[in-house]
Order: C-alpha cells, then structure tokens, then sequence
C-alpha cells in the first residue's frame, strides 16, 4: 500500500470516529422535554398544557410550535409559532396555556372547535456544528362548541 | 531464487460486495445532503425514534464514512493484507446502523415498509461481512485462500 493509500484510510477511519462521535452528542446534552399535555377546551377559553422540560446548559435556542388540525379524517396544519430564546439552566413550571405556547401567531391563538395535536420542536445552538434538536407532540385534544 | 512479496489474494464476491458498498455510499450521500439542506430526510412517522433522538447529518455521515472504508478495502484488496479488515468494519457498520433504523421504523406508525428494505438491506451487509470475516481469519492465520473475484 502506497503513503497516499495509509492516509486515505487514515483520514478515512479519523471521519468516521468524528461522525461516530457527533452521532452520541445528542439534544439530551442540552436540554429533555419530558411531556407536552394539552386539555381539552371550550371555543375561546384559555387551553391549558403541561408542558414538562428541563434545560441543562446555557445556550441560544430557536423554538417552533407546529398545530395540527384534524380535516377530513387527515391532519393538516392549522398554524406554526416560532422564536428564538436564550436558554438557561432551570426546570419551568409545566402548567401553561397553548396561548402561552403560541405567543405570535393570532391563529394559534384563537383555535375552531375540532381535533388538534401540537408538535413543540427546539433547537440548541442553531447554525453551528452543535445544532441538536428536540422535539415532543402533545396528545390529541378537542376544543369544544 | 528472489520470492516476490506476499499477495493476499483476498476479497470473496468482490463484484456483489462492490454492489452493497455503492448502495449503501450512494443513501449516505443522499441523506446527507438532503439533512444539510433541512429537508425532512427522516420523517418520525416512518423512522420511529431514531429519526428524533440523532441527528440525521450525523447518522448518513456514519453510513457515508463507513462505505467508503468499505470501498477502499475492495480496491486495495490483496495489495494490503489487512483489507479485508477494512471492508468487515466498514460493512458491519452500515449493517448495523440499518438493522438499528429497521427496528425503529417497526415501532413508528407508518414505518413498517421501511423496515422490510432496511433489515433486508441490513442482511445483505451482514452477508457481506461474513465473507470479509473468512477473508480477515485467513489475513490472521497468514495464509492466501486462493480465491479471488
């Protein structure tokens, strides 16, 4: 084997160690969201959740917020709410309202009586090599007549 | 009489291995850049939890890196007595990052036909590695099995 071949398959294996190694850094090493719990509602009263999460580390973090509405037999989305926020070491409180969750988006906000899911999504250190997402969905709640 | 140097004529089905390696060069590739460009590669639905716990980027990287070891043991082959090593670690790799996606995909609600490919694709590796694996025994015990492909 030529010096060329030693260190295509050096550099070879060193790629593979360094992937190996990005694939064990997880979101887990940031932050958990344990449980997104959304009770059913009346038409234009406030939608309580539990939403359960911990963040480990101080990091810049972007958030979305994807709710889903059940149509016909199919789930579409109905709205998505996103920002950004500087993340800190803590446990919130979990008892919130989806208002709460979905803060700019006036549709998010106002949801038509049927069947919706919520998909939460937050993603550590965006842009960098660290970016890890974490994401969670709710169970299926009923806002209500 | 001079002896010319060693050749470990190794490399069982070295055409069918060329197929796996190529295969499984081209879906990392794939994945990788359809995961770097944001694309939704990996939709929880079909690829269960490991689609959310890792990245994908990091996932179709591993399988990337792998087959290429893979690819480059299959041409150096006999040139380097320790090749066949080369294409066992690279195979089992992406058999096992397969086989690991395949038992994921079971457990997501729309996962089930791709976990028929990716076990399926899961036993050709390991196929292939078995073959490596008689290759690499006779690199250890020093001797040449004669067959070559």
């Amino acid at each position: 084997m030529t010096r060329i071949e030693y260190g295509i398959v050096g550099g070879l294996v060193a790629m593979l160690v360094l992937s190996m190694g990005a694939l064990a850094i997880t979101s887990d090493r940031w932050m958990r969201l344990e449980r997104l719990q959304v009770l059913d509602a009346q038409h234009g009263a406030a939608i309580p959740i539990a939403y359960d999460r911990e963040y480990f580390r101080e990091f810049d973090g972007n958030w979305a917020v994807y709710v889903w509405a059940l149509d016909k037999g199919e789930w579409s989305a109905f709205c998505t709410a996103q920002g950004s926020w500087p993340y800190t070491p803590s446990r919130p409180n979990p008892a919130r309202t989806l208002a709460w969750l979905t803060t700019n988006d006036p549709r998010c906000m106002n949801l038509t009586p049927g069947d919706y899911v919520v998909d939460v999504a937050v993603t550590a250190n965006p842009g960098s090599i660290l970016e890890r997402t974490a994401r969670i969905r709710s169970n299926v709640f009923t806002v209500r007549q | 009489m001079m002896a010319g140097p060693v050749m470990y004529k190794l490399g069982r089905y070295k055409q069918v291995q060329w197929v796996f390696a190529s295969l499984a060069l081209y879906c990392g590739a794939a994945f990788f850049i359809l995961g770097s460009m944001g694309l939704t590669a990996m939709a929880p639905g079909q690829y269960g939890n490991m689609a959310v716990n890792f990245e994908i980027e990091a996932m179709a990287a591993v399988q990337l890196f792998a087959a290429m070891l893979m690819a480059v043991g299959l041409l150096i082959n006999g040139r380097w007595r320790w090749s066949s090593f080369l294409r066992l670690i690279g195979g089992f790799i992406v058999s096992l990052l397969c086989a690991a996606l395949g038992a994921s995909s079971a457990m997501a609600p729309e996962g089930w036909p791709f976990t028929v490919y990716l076990v399926g694709f899961a036993g050709f590796g390991l196929i292939c590695c078995w073959w490596n694996l008689v290759d690499f025994r006779s690199a250890v015990l020093g001797g040449s099995d004669g067959r070559t492909s």
